[in-house]
């Protein structure tokens, strides 16, 4: 069965494409070293514009301006430069009240263009541009350690890793957090109070990476400043021992939050990366993967919603749960040596 | 002349976010019928073919069906061979592309505005902005808003026939400005789907900066919408964009010619033909509907038809964050759910089911979650519609009036249900209909493909249609009144086929269920209480009714209107588990 992937590792090659959803101008090189915070591509869209009325200012008819423009559209126009005139004993002229591109003429009304939306894509990621697409963005790659998540609030930010190592036996309460720093990306496993993230907020850290949130936690973590991002879901569910142990090492070190919407066409998921010298063998997966035993799951059903686990088997019968569905099961054996059935589609691939 | 052949077997491959169906359609016994239908799970998203989750629901189907399709190779033999091996014709309906965003530009919020909401709310749109008749007062922001929004698709209606032109003159004007402003890659296609008196200066100003096309007047007069026409050209766009972005859908697509199209299209035209055909049948004068209802993995959708007038919705599955539903979406699952189970569990359950579009249901709280979740997607589309149809009479405070016969159930979160009882309850509290209906299972999502394929060859449609590929689930009598809880409602005689006679007393505020076998006809003897409508003309008036058994017989539904579940927590349990013994779902 095909299910989704969600890694949770150190990766030999982190590829990432980073586009512009229009075409626009590339700022970068291929080979280029590039910071989080560099812009990859431009694109400038026109989001102000000015009319100036041609035709009630002459005195003409809306259909004969363009016989008195002495300006034309495209041309670029500065603050009092004439754009029409009709000429005669008593000359009548228009002129431009501000500088701007003169676009179009819509009802005997020149329009300029004034002011210009730039939209950027940035690296979000330390990383080397790989190959250019050309107009629209670049291919970026790294190494390093790889974290994805189920949801994020649309954000991106970099900062030094802070681990609120308690926070994987205890829920975050105010006595962890009394070393957390203004910059800096701070990684917890449960996060069921909603005063942590006002605080989080007021000492401006840079991110968070959390296990959990409560449910109810996630209209406001949507509007935090910063990236954050919930590596398996809303509500009071086991942090994984593994996910600690696997960020332990990097403590303090830069750490690149890119907390995008989960867009399954796109394959895109919100994660963190933190790169690393190359030297590790682990693969990038695919976004979806067909279960195999073996692989490391996290559980979504169940009483052992959110335990991770190892695929042991997959049954080819199907097996009737109390829910009285009939469906294709795997056991999986759980960090606590419990073997449990479940669905083959409740389960994801932690890769 | 030559007499058209008819195709020995026809293939349907439906493709939806979650799940890819493919289903044989050939003749047995001189009628077409269907011969098979598997199920594999829709290859979608990056690096992924489309195709793959086809050849796997083929594969499957191919041994389950005793009718070789594929070649050796993998590939489809088409058309059949000299051995009779493959099939004659594919068809194709997706659900799987993402909404494309849409700005819809037209006069008032009453009229062409409304006329134009109901049209994207019927498709896998996204309306971003509604500019009105208001909007014109200041051209410079309206430009830039369009600028700004950046749609796909510009939908301009307004002005019936013969009706308002100067504002539609200005909008082609703003239109074709911001056109001209936008990036050439940028510029959205047009639907001009106003005033016909127009078209033509619609043509030569907004032709040359966009892809333009012309459609029939979508509010021809105020409060008549023509909505067909402009449905078809969005169809079109939403099929062209999503083959560019889905990679396999291009082929899959040649592959069925001119059949394929966009799934909630191809449901409103059966659905639409089935209100006809129901119309020209009826030999009385009562106004008879039909509803489909799909839960799908990705989109709740509801097609409707009643007297000559048809309408969908399609809504999306999962809220937004910011979406003002979002706490009636959690109240009504904890309110629903047949389980006690907190506010905050019911929540967690609705954050986490978001995360996982493939989750099933492993344990019966769960099972009972998802179950309230789909009374409330039930609910917030039946709402739409009625908001988008006057002619829907939907009212969250009295249920749907109108008669609606039947219901026709898709989805895998209803077809798939362990068990029928607990999901008729469902579909009662999710959309609470008034006096008789049926409620009929369509397990293989047939529906829009039998709408497709009614295209080209409507002799399939029709003799599938009488087949049994849909499943009886149950017939509903629906009996409402103003009396006092359990006072006398209803008297039933029943008479079976097979020679029973009873009677029954159904009490106000109870749900009574006549088990009648799958197939089995009955005649009931109907005498409510003078007070007690249950649709046979009004208040008191009864009568003779002959049903056919389905899973679940007969259901009388005398709980009154609407169906409110107890505030306290014990009691609501204890309610919804008292109702679900009746129809037939014990608990543990």
């Amino acid at each position: 069965m095909l299910v989704d992937v969600y890694q949770a590792g150190l990766v030999k090659e982190i590829r990432r494409e980073r586009r512009l959803n229009l075409p626009g101008k590339v700022l970068v090189n291929e080979g280029q070293q590039l910071e989080p915070s560099d812009a990859i591509a431009e694109a400038e869209l026109t989001d102000q514009i000015y009319m100036v009325d041609i035709a009630s200012s002459l005195g003409v008819e809306m259909l004969d301006v363009k016989h008195f423009l002495v300006r034309q559209p495209g041309e670029m126009l500065y603050e009092d430069d004439v754009i029409a005139q009709v000429e005669g004993a008593i000359p009548r002229l228009v002129r431009t009240p501000r500088p701007g591109k003169f676009a179009a003429l819509h009802q005997g009304r020149a329009v300029l263009q004034v002011g210009c939306e730039t939209i950027q894509v940035q690296a979000g990621m330390y990383g080397l541009v790989q190959s250019i697409i050309p107009e629209f963005g670049a291919t970026l790659v790294t190494s390093g350690l790889l974290l994805q998540g189920v949801w994020g609030n649309g954000r991106m930010g970099v900062g030094e890793l802070h681990i609120l190592d308690g926070s994987w036996l205890a829920p975050v309460d105010a006595g962890m957090l009394s070393e957390v720093e203004g910059g800096q990306v701070v990684a917890a496993g449960q996060c069921l109070d909603a005063e942590v993230l006002d605080y989080l907020a007021e000492r401006e850290i840079a991110g968070l990476i959390v296990e959990s949130l409560a449910p109810g936690m996630m209209s406001e973590a949507a509007l935090l400043p910063f990236p954050v991002v919930a590596l398996q879901g809303f509500g009071s569910l086991p942090p994984a021992p593994f996910i600690l142990e696997l960020l332990k090492p990097h403590a303090g070190l830069m750490i690149c939050v890119h907390a995008a919407g989960f867009d399954r066409l796109a394959g895109e998921r919100p994660e963190a990366i933190l790169s690393l010298p190359d030297g590790f063998e682990g693969g990038a997966m695919a976004h979806r993967m067909l279960l195999d035993v073996g692989q490391r799951v996290r559980v979504f059903s169940g009483e052992k919603l959110g335990q991770v686990g190892e695929v042991t088997a997959l049954g080819d019968e199907l097996v009737t749960f109390t829910s009285g569905q009939r469906l294709p099961a795997a056991i999986v054996r759980l960090g606590d040596g419990l073997q449990i059935t479940v669905p083959q589609q409740n389960l994801v691939i932690l890769g | 002349m030559a007499v058209p052949q008819h195709p020995a077997s026809v293939l349907g491959l439906d493709l939806g976010r979650v799940h890819t169906r493919a289903t044989l359609f050939g003749i047995a016994e001189g009628k077409y019928r269907v011969l098979g239908s598997e199920t594999a799970h829709t290859t979608l998203g990056r690096d992924l073919h489309l195709g793959k989750g086809v050849g796997e629901a083929l594969k499957a189907l191919q041994t389950g069906c005793e009718h070789p399709f594929l070649k050796e190779s993998g590939g489809l033999i088409l058309p059949h061979d000299r051995l009779g091996r493959g099939v004659d014709r594919v068809a194709l309906t997706t659900s799987a592309g993402p909404r494309l965003n849409v700005t819809l530009l037209g006069l008032s919020g009453t009229g062409s505005l409304n006329a134009a909401s109901a049209l994207v709310d019927g498709l896998p749109l996204k309306s971003v902005t509604a500019l009105g008749i208001a909007d014109l007062v200041d051209e410079t922001w309206a430009i830039e808003t369009l600028m700004k929004t950046r749609p796909e698709i510009v939908v301009l209606a307004g002005g019936e026939d013969a009706g308002a032109e100067d504002p539609i003159r200005r909008w082609i004007e703003v239109l074709r400005t911001a056109c001209r402003l936008m990036p050439s890659s940028h510029q959205p296609v047009i639907i001009y789907a106003g005033n016909p008196r127009l078209e033509t200066l619609a043509k030569r100003r907004l032709e040359p900066v966009g892809k333009l096309q012309v459609v029939p007047n979508i509010l021809p007069a105020y409060g008549e919408y023509d909505l067909v026409p402009a449905q078809m050209a969005l169809e079109e766009e939403i099929l062209r964009q999503w083959k560019s972005a889905l990679p396999g859908l291009s082929g899959l697509c040649d592959l069925a010619k001119d059949l394929n199209g966009v799934t909630c299209r191809a449901v409103d035209r059966m659905v639409r033909y089935l209100g006809q055909s129901k119309r020209l049948d009826s030999a009385d004068l009562a106004i008879s509907g039909i509803l489909a209802v799909d839960l799908g993995g990705q989109y709740t959708t509801v097609s409707g038809s009643l007297g000559g007038l048809a309408g969908s919705v399609v809504l999306d599955k999962f809220l937004d964050v910011d979406d003002a539903l979002w706490e009636r979406a959690s109240q009504d699952v904890y309110k629903w759910t047949g389980e006690g189970v907190t506010q905050e569990a019911a929540d967690q359950f609705l954050c986490n089911y978001a995360l996982v579009p493939t989750f099933v249901p492993e344990t019966q709280v769960e099972l009972s979650l998802s179950q309230a979740f789909a009374r409330f997607r039930l609910r917030q589309a039946v709402e739409r519609f009625a908001k988008n149809y006057p002619w829907f009479d939907f009212r969250a405070d009295r249920g749907l009036r109108g008669h609606f016969e039947p219901i026709i159930i898709s989805g895998a979160v209803l077809a798939n249900a362990p068990n029928p009882g607990g999901l008729l309850l469902a579909l009662l509290d999710g959309l609470q209909p008034w006096g008789i209906t049926t409620f009929v299972l369509d397990r293989h999502h047939l529906l829009p493909l039998l709408g497709k394929i009614g295209e080209a060859e409507p002799l399939l449609a029709v003799q599938v249609l009488a087949s049994s590929a849909f499943d009886n689930l149950a017939t509903v009598i629906t009996a409402t009144a103003d009396l006092p809880q359990e006072k006398l409602a209803l008297t039933v005689h029943v008479e079976t086929e097979s020679g029973k006679v009873y009677e029954v007393d159904v009490h106000q505020g109870s749900l009574r269920r006549l088990v009648i076998p799958t197939g089995e006809e009955a005649v009931l003897e109907l005498e409510p209480h003078q007070r007690v409508d249950i649709g046979f003309g009004g208040p008191g008036q009864g009568g003779r009714l002959k049903v056919t058994g389905g899973s679940m017989g007969v259901v009388i539904d005398a709980r009154g209107r609407p169906v409110q579940p107890p505030d306290r927590t014990e009691e609501r349990v204890e309610r919804q588990r008292e109702w679900l013994r009746t129809l037939g779902v014990e608990h543990d």
